[in-house]
């Protein structure tokens, strides 16, 4: 098996099934088993890729139709895309299995499955590649099918509102991408991640030409309209005004992948163009106090915007705005500490919040409505369900043993490193946070329900767990909890090698020019 | 003469890009708004295709023949790559254009309306 066919796997998928589905007569069954069969493929692939990225010594190269580094495109697999692709796999696959019972009273199904394998794809591209442009492509294809999907409710106001919000959002800023490519490549000649990375150090490589022109104000540029870009796909201060609307018209199982994962794409590529590619920048500091000051408004808008909202998805979707800031603002920090950071807070954030966003779902598919105060004394009637939720949101908040509570820890102790100032930020934020959380929580569990719901006379909900909501939750919360118990170990034995190796441009750049220097000859 | 030209078109690309993205902000019609995404989506392929451009004469189309040197073909043909990617870019726009256009159509047979503006007063209409 080859390491550039993790990504084709659910883009083959997706691409067959809208017309394997009108060939079965829109049979649901054979939707929902041929959807979960690539899921689980992918999921098994990326397994493979996690233990062989592990295993070698060096990031893995895989050359598209044999073409050589600066010519063809090539992906470039280290080990932190490795763990970021084996978390992004796992949870589509859990979103695969939610969706099969949450949409089951809905049509359309075949094209639900077709845009999260093209979600998936999307994902697990951006974080493989090794190209600047084809980087440009995956965002694309994640925008694509993360625009469609959103808009999964087509009869609602609210979601084909939000979708085309998103969708004009997305495209400016991935045109805002590919602009910013359009200056690197008029400095560089080359858009390859490595060679660029070889031309900023002074190190030759084959094939391509010298620098031409002012390399610094390139860069300048496009790390000024990259960041505009990021500012909108990853919902920092300015540009977090789709997100809201956008996670309370999608359905539930596509909030959980696009907060966990496609928001983190963002996240990465920052990190990715930080800290491997150009190390060392000339304008390092102006870009970290944008950094700064931009996480720090993020984190605070989050968390103050938590305490009012009274829709239960609203107040994730201001959650994972919260969490986004966090992950900005230690981006400017620039040690390898920070890398650390950003790598197991992407993959704890990913898991507990997709823990919070199943179990609300289980309460919405059971209450048919999303609002705090109509959904009020619910919990009592689902008391599993009830129970892994407060797993995640002591989870989220950042309670010890579990695991988003080491994540902030090593945030604050990479904030440390600059000033204690911004390391409080993540304490006074998470401190609003829990209020809210807190608040949420007693509605749902002492609340008494609402008049005119159909519950006047007994006074209380008769409603039922789902079992197969609880299943996953289950499985869930069981990660959640141990990779926060184990999470001294998770550091030292998985997460610090990965920041260690994205760390090292030379080992990046050495892995490229060998495959090209073994063609050549 | 010719610096001056390369000079004039890209700041007017520039200053389009700039139109569209502002055009995007502030109009309430939906089809409005995507036609300025486009025409942003255009400054910036044209402002793409504008690296690849020689600033000698004559320049060469990216295609090597046989009666000039292989020194002068490098030196004076056309760089084919911006091209390349601009196909690309073009492709992606296409399906982003059909993608908000379905929603805009949609968003029609909801409200009666592609103005968010008209929506909004007649929500506001259905309250009173």
């Amino acid at each position: 098996m080859e390491v550039g066919i993790v990504p084709i796997i659910p883009l083959g998928f997706a691409f067959f099934l809208p017309f394997l589905s009108i060939v079965t007569g829109k049979n649901r069954r054979f939707t929902i088993t041929y959807g979960l069969t690539a899921l689980t493929a992918a999921f098994v692939a990326s397994l493979w890729l996690f233990s062989r990225a592990y295993s070698s010594n060096g990031p893995l190269i895989y050359a598209f139709g044999n073409w050589i580094a600066p010519i063809g495109i090539v992906f470039e697999v280290d080990r932190l895309s490795a763990m970021l692709v084996l978390t992004a796999s796992f949870g589509f696959l859990l979103a695969g299995i939610y969706s099969a019972k949450y949409l089951s009273g809905w049509n359309g199904l075949e094209f639900f499955y077709t845009f999260l394998l093209g979600l998936e794809a999307g994902s697990l591209g951006a974080f493989m590649t090794g190209d600047a442009f084809n980087l440009f492509v995956m965002f694309e294809v994640i925008g694509a099918s993360a625009y469609a999907i959103v808009g999964f409710y087509r009869t609602r106001s609210e979601a084909v509102e939000s979708a085309f919000k998103y969708g004009i959002s997305g495209a400016v800023a991935t045109s805002l991408y590919f602009l910013a490519l359009g200056f690197i490549y008029a400095s560089f000649g080359t858009l390859n991640m490595a060679d660029l990375s070889s031309k900023f150090h002074g190190i030759s490589f084959p094939v391509t030409t010298k620098l031409f022109g002012n390399p610094t104000l390139a860069l300048a540029m496009f790390f000024a309209l990259t960041i505009s870009m990021v500012i909108v796909k990853s919902a920092i201060f300015p540009g977090h005004y789709w997100l809201p609307s956008a996670y309370s018209g999608a359905p539930i199982p596509v909030g959980a992948v696009l907060s966990g994962f496609i928001e983190g794409t963002g996240i990465y590529v920052l990190a990715r163009y930080l800290y491997t590619l150009f190390h060392g920048l000339p304008f390092g500091s102006t870009l970290s106090l944008v950094f700064f000051t931009l996480g720090t408004a993020t984190a605070f808008l989050g968390s103050v915007m938590m305490l009012v909202q009274r829709d239960m998805k609203r107040l994730i979707a201001y959650s994972t705005i919260l969490h986004m800031g966090y992950l900005f603002m230690v981006l400017g920090v620039g040690t390898q500490l920070a890398l650390l950071a950003v790598g197991f807070h992407l993959v704890n954030h990913a898991i507990a919040k997709m823990l919070l966003f199943f179990t609300v779902g289980a309460f919405i598919y059971r209450a048919g409505t999303s609002r705090i105060e109509e959904l009020a004394g619910i919990g009592k009637a689902m008391p599993v369900n009830t129970f892994l939720f407060g797993v995640a949101v002591l989870s989220l908040v950042g309670v010890p043993p579990l695991n988003v509570f080491f994540g902030k820890m090593l945030i604050f102790d990479a904030l440390m490193q600059v000033s204690p100032w911004l390391a409080s930020v993540v304490v006074i934020t998470s401190a609003i946070a829990a209020w809210a959380y807190f608040k949420a929580f007693i509605y749902l569990w002492r609340g008494k329900p609402s008049e005119g719901h159909g519950h006047e006379e007994g006074k209380h909900w008769d409603v039922k767990e789902v079992w197969t909501f609880n299943a996953l939750g289950i499985v869930l919360a069981t990660l959640v909890i141990s990779l926060g118990l184990f999470a001294p170990v998770l550091i030292d034995r998985v997460f610090h090698p990965a920041a260690a190796q994205a760390m090292d441009w030379q080992g990046y750049i050495e892995a490229v020019k060998k495959l090209a220097e073994t063609v050549l000859r | 003469m010719i610096s001056f030209l390369l000079a004039y078109i890209s700041i007017t690309l520039f200053a389009m890009m700039l139109l569209g993205i502002y055009g995007v902000a502030t109009r309430s019609n939906l089809i409005k708004k995507i036609i300025m995404l486009n025409v942003m989506g255009d400054a910036i392929n044209m402002l793409f295709i504008l690296i690849g451009y020689r600033l000698v004469f004559p320049v060469f189309p990216p295609i090597y023949e046989r009666h000039i040197t292989f020194e002068e073909f490098l030196n004076r043909s056309v760089d084919p790559v911006p091209q390349a990617l601009v196909l690309t870019a073009v492709v992606i726009g296409m399906a982003m254009n059909i993608l908000l256009t379905t929603y805009a159509i949609q968003f029609y047979r909801l409200h009666g309306t592609v103005d968010v503006r008209d929506m909004a007063e007649m929500l506001r209409g259905d309250e009173e």
